[in-house]
């Protein structure tokens, strides 16, 4: 693998916010094509890391490259879906998603409105084109976000906790779509970091699954994930592997819960 | 009964207009303790706005010549203006001491010094409406455009949108229900001070149609002036209301 398509890199990243430590000593890469999961509580940071990989957020101390370059700014190359929609409510979901390709492919609007049309069509919003945020439900609005992520033509999808507000059938298909949209697409690998606080979402959509413990958040689990084919999402959760996967990590994170609870309580009895 | 008391409920702002006609009858048709001339009957003014049309339509017209240019240059000075001292901390911070002492100033204390030192009553009542409507019209927008949720402008980030391109695509669109707040508060100011403007010093107007008449003593032009004021303000606010509906459409559900 060549220094152009290296993935992923963060390099003894500290990050605090007006004082407080929100991520502390993070080393990490992420291949080009994985889907990492970053999984977590409240606090643990998810979000700061989600935002300094995508150069929303610049570090305190340490570094974050992109393909070998230090990452300095937002690009098209990395394209964010946050759980609060991310579409603006003024225009209608094909001006959403054709005013994003016009900006980052530098291509005339009729072309822009085409591309769009045909990324709105593959997420299955083809009849809602003329529609305004306000007039779909969430889970079409985050149908829409994920249009515009990838109708820009990004090599990385960054989305956090995408569908954390959405009703769990939407849930599901729109897991299903993601997961279809960035690891079925064989000639262009799509490297996908998915914040989620759900262990099952993230055992089902991951490749790899990165837990965070916090206060500071800091990575303390780190797991490769190797499944059957997902055919059942009923069969495939009762899965043995899938299962002991899924108690191998609650473990993780309950350690680091109650590691902190100790400490706490030590801390409280020395007083 | 009760279908009774929901017409009444849903008549009851035309009903209550009626009472009050009833009530401005009584009192015009002449008991002992009021008087006629003072209280011109509903018919008088009804004859009086229906005799002095052309000359209302008129009055009307002049006071639109004077507000018009000056409402949509404060508009212009102030949604720009404010749009970027609302997105550039240092603009906002090097305006900010200027406008918290200056907005407070009611804008009718500037009228002596505006007709001193402006050469005609139009530019000395259109600097003033100027005055009246720039403030709450800056003020809001720029607040507004601070405001913004920080959903939009990392959404402007990550597309590759550009920082002058921000302050319009953005920053103005997401700040128009901050500055239609401005604008309408502008509206009503710049209302007031357009007739003020004119029971002084103009010799055109709604304001000095009305001050004509009341020094002739004519009670019932000066009453139709009063209600043709209050007739030509309704429809430009509704107008205003009109207008803003169609274009905050997108703020229904946030």
């Amino acid at each position: 693998m060549n220094q152009t398509q290296s993935g992923f890199e963060v390099k003894n990243l500290v990050f605090s916010y007006d004082g407080k430590p929100i991520l502390k000593d993070i080393n990490l890469k992420i291949k080009p094509g994985e889907f990492v999961c970053l999984l977590g509580e409240s606090g643990s940071g998810k979000t700061t890391l989600l935002n300094l990989l995508a150069g929303l957020t610049k570090p305190n101390e340490g570094h974050v490259y992109w393909n070998g370059k230090e990452i300095e700014k937002p690009s098209a190359e990395r394209s964010v879906v946050f759980q609060d929609y991310t579409l603006f409510p003024w225009l209608t979901l094909l001006q959403n998603v054709s005013l994003a390709i016009k900006k980052t492919k530098k291509v005339n609007g009729r072309f822009a409105k085409h591309l769009a049309e045909e990324y709105l069509n593959l997420v299955g919003l083809s009849g809602s084109l003329h529609k305004y945020p306000f007039e779909l439900s969430g889970g079409m609005r985050q149908r829409g976000a994920i249009a515009r992520a990838l109708s820009v033509g990004a090599d990385v999808l960054l989305l956090d906790e995408p569908f954390g507000a959405l009703d769990p059938v939407n849930r599901a298909s729109l897991q299903d779509l993601v997961l279809e949209l960035c690891r079925g697409v064989k000639d262009r690998p799509i490297t996908t970091l998915f914040v989620t606080h759900d262990i099952r979402e993230a055992v089902y959509l991951g490749s790899r699954i990165i837990v965070l413990g916090s206060t500071p958040g800091r990575i303390i689990a780190d797991i490769p994930l190797d499944f059957p084919v997902k055919k059942s999402r009923t069969e495939w959760f009762r899965n043995e592997k899938v299962q002991k996967t899924i108690i191998e990590i609650e473990e993780a994170y309950h350690k680091d819960i109650l590691e902190k609870l100790g400490h706490t309580v030590q801390e409280g009895a020395s007083i | 009964m009760r279908i009774f008391v929901k017409y009444l409920s849903k008549f009851s702002g035309f009903l209550f207009l009626l009472l009050l006609l009833g009530i401005w009858t009584f009192i015009s048709s002449g008991p002992e303790w009021s008087s006629q001339y003072l209280f011109p009957s509903p018919k008088a003014i009804v004859d009086a706005l229906l005799n002095s049309r052309e000359e209302l339509l008129r009055s009307a017209g002049a006071s639109l010549l004077k507000l018009v240019p000056a409402y949509f240059a404060a508009a212009f000075v102030g949604i720009s203006l404010g749009i970027v001292s609302g997105s550039v901390p240092w603009v906002g911070n090097m305006l900010k001491p200027i406008s918290r002492f200056a907005a407070p100033i009611p804008p009718n204390v500037y009228i002596p010094y505006a007709i001193a030192i402006l050469p005609t009553f139009y530019l000395s009542s259109t600097f003033i409406i100027f005055i009246a409507a720039f403030w709450p019209i800056y003020l809001n927008t720029a607040a507004g455009a601070a405001d913004i949720p920080e959903k939009y402008k990392r959404n402007a980030a990550i597309i590759g949108i550009g920082r002058f391109e921000y302050l319009w695509r953005i920053a103005f669109v997401a700040s128009l229900p901050s500055i239609f707040s401005g604008l309408s508060v502008g509206m009503g100011l710049s209302f007031i001070m357009l007739t003020v403007a004119e029971l002084f010093g103009e010799n055109t107007g709604l304001g000095h149609f009305v001050q004509f008449y009341a020094d002739y003593s004519d009670y019932p032009n000066m009453v139709a002036g009063i209600l043709w004021t209050g007739i030509v303000v309704l429809a430009i606010m509704e107008l205003f209301e009109f207008v803003k509906r169609k274009v905050l459409f997108w703020t229904k559900a946030n």
